[in-house]
């Protein structure tokens, strides 16, 4: 189970505004690792760059999970969470008006198996009685 | 979502799993952020301040979960500014200043560092 992180000389930035500088960064398998930094100096960019969600500028982000390695630049968010990378996104974003039920149904839908399939079931209930757009619905899992 | 209930036990209970998320205590919701994240079964989970404005024993409790899932083989990258929560959870800790990392090392050593004391702790 080698599930390790590389993260290579990643720049990025917001418009003219550089917010990561050549930042490597190397996670082991099974390692817990605190990023520490004062608001505004990049850690949640880095992570960001990792989850697809921001597009580094330069450099590499590569996964090796079950001896396989994957790059990440350049992957959508979703693919990146099927390969086994999750975020917890600061500041409390629960869906308000959704039960504690629905939203751990909600984290599941990307996964296989039988949990999975009941929360897609959910989903596209939900999307017709809700009015929800249907593409949550019919993006199935991998 | 194999690993979401022990996750947050909360949400085994079947009055408590049909509750909104607003008649969650600030604790449970922490807890339901993290179970629906776990509900993904990742192999690596990034939690960006998952424990801010907690009080000193549902830190404890929020580190002790994190530590039990990287016991399960789950590694785990935070960002986080509670030092008692870093100390406690950290095998390595990593600065970032100004987009620039300044440090990396074993937890003991990095918060000794001068150029860390500096940027982060002030002067």
């Amino acid at each position: 189970m080698a599930n390790s992180l590389t993260i290579e000389k990643i720049d990025a930035a917001y418009g003219a505004v550089r917010v990561l500088e050549d930042v490597s960064l190397n996670v082991n398998a099974g390692e817990t690792v605190v990023l520490l930094g004062t608001n505004g100096n990049g850690k949640s960019t880095l992570m960001k760059c990792v989850m697809g969600i921001v597009r580094p500028r330069a450099g590499r982000i590569v996964v090796e999970i079950d001896g396989e390695k994957h790059d990440l630049v350049g992957r959508t968010t979703e693919q990146i969470v099927d390969l086994g990378i999750a975020l917890v996104p600061e500041g409390r974003r629960l869906f308000p008006r959704l039960t504690v039920e629905e939203n751990l149904l909600l984290g599941a839908f990307r996964r296989e198996g039988a949990r999975a399939a009941r929360s897609r079931t959910w989903i596209s209930a939900s999307s017709a009685s809700r009015g929800w757009p249907s593409a949550a619905a019919s993006s199935p899992a991998p | 979502m194999r690993a979401a209930p022990s996750c947050c036990s909360s949400s085994r209970s079947p009055t408590r799993r049909s509750k909104l998320p607003r008649d969650l205590t600030q604790v449970e919701m922490r807890k339901l952020e993290l179970a629906r994240a776990m509900a993904a079964e990742p192999k690596l989970l990034i939690a960006d301040e998952s424990m801010a404005g907690l009080s000193q024993s549902e830190v404890d409790d929020i580190v002790s979960l994190l530590i039990q899932l990287n016991e399960r083989g789950i590694t785990i990258i935070l960002i986080e500014h509670i030092m008692r929560a870093v100390m406690k959870f950290s095998q390595r800790l990593v600065v970032l200043v100004s987009g620039k990392k300044i440090a990396d090392g074993m937890p003991d050593d990095v918060i000794r560092d001068p150029e860390v004391e500096r940027a982060y702790l002030g002067q």
